[in-house]
């Protein structure tokens, strides 16, 4: 399989604007849902508490590992799985972000 | 478990659950030229995805009306993704198994367009963007 050229995707930025618009990330415990190689996650996640960030797509979550800024390690995890059978704490999240992914 | 139900058991009460999804609707496709003009030529047959997108708002409307979450905000948008070239875009359709189909008559408009003058392929979706608070 050749390599795959990644498209430009949000290419100007309209969904990252949307979101955060319509919620405030500052202190938020997030969990995202379908965060593929990070793409939504680094608009957001260098002012929340914490994110766990999760996908089915092992190869996505290993760019999104590699992709992770230094500043971010320890405070961003991505976790390769289907959130549908993770085990998740119960009421621990204050922000959920499903992007294309119900 | 449903991924509705697995987030309105993960969120503290009053969290936000945010959903962003395509409208239902086929998605448009347009070469973008270097020189600036802009040339539609197709839309994308997404039948099935147009399918799901229904299934997928019913669902956020039965956790409404079974009490657990209420509608807060909504905005609307467009998804712009952007193919540097025929062959990345076909190719990137292969690898993540999209499920919408391709005329042959669209993907001979972009090479033609594409092999006179540089540019990119854009595949636009109207999207929306809405919040959910967790009772």
């Amino acid at each position: 399989m050749s390599a795959l050229v990644e498209p430009r995707l949000d290419a100007d930025g309209s969904e990252r604007r949307a979101i955060r618009e319509l919620v405030d990330f500052s202190g938020k415990v997030v969990l995202e849902i379908g965060c593929g190689t990070g793409r939504l996650t680094w608009c957001y996640a260098d002012s929340a508490a914490s994110v766990l960030a999760v996908d089915l797509r092992e190869p996505d979550i290993e760019q999104a590992r590699l992709r992770t800024p230094q500043s971010l390690r320890g405070r961003v995890t991505f976790v390769a799985a289907d959130a549908t059978v993770l085990e998740l704490p119960a009421g621990a999240f204050t922000v959920a972000l499903l992007s294309r992914s119900i | 478990m449903h991924v509705l139900n697995k987030v309105h058991c993960s969120l503290r009460a009053g969290g936000v659950l945010l959903d962003t999804h395509p409208e239902p609707e086929n998605p448009s496709i347009e070469v973008r030229l270097a020189s600036g003009t802009v040339v539609p030529i197709g839309t994308i047959d997404a039948s099935a995805l147009i399918s799901n997108i229904h299934t997928a708002r019913a669902s956020l409307g039965q956790v409404i009306a079974s009490g657990n979450f209420h509608p807060e905000r909504e905005v609307t948008f467009e998804f712009l993704a952007e193919h540097a070239s025929v062959e990345a875009w076909l190719a990137y359709r292969e690898q993540r198994d999209t499920t919408g189909k391709l005329s042959d008559t669209v993907i001979a408009r972009a090479r033609t367009l594409l092999s006179k003058s540089p540019g990119v392929i854009v595949v636009r979706e109207r999207s929306r963007a809405l919040t959910l608070v967790r009772i």
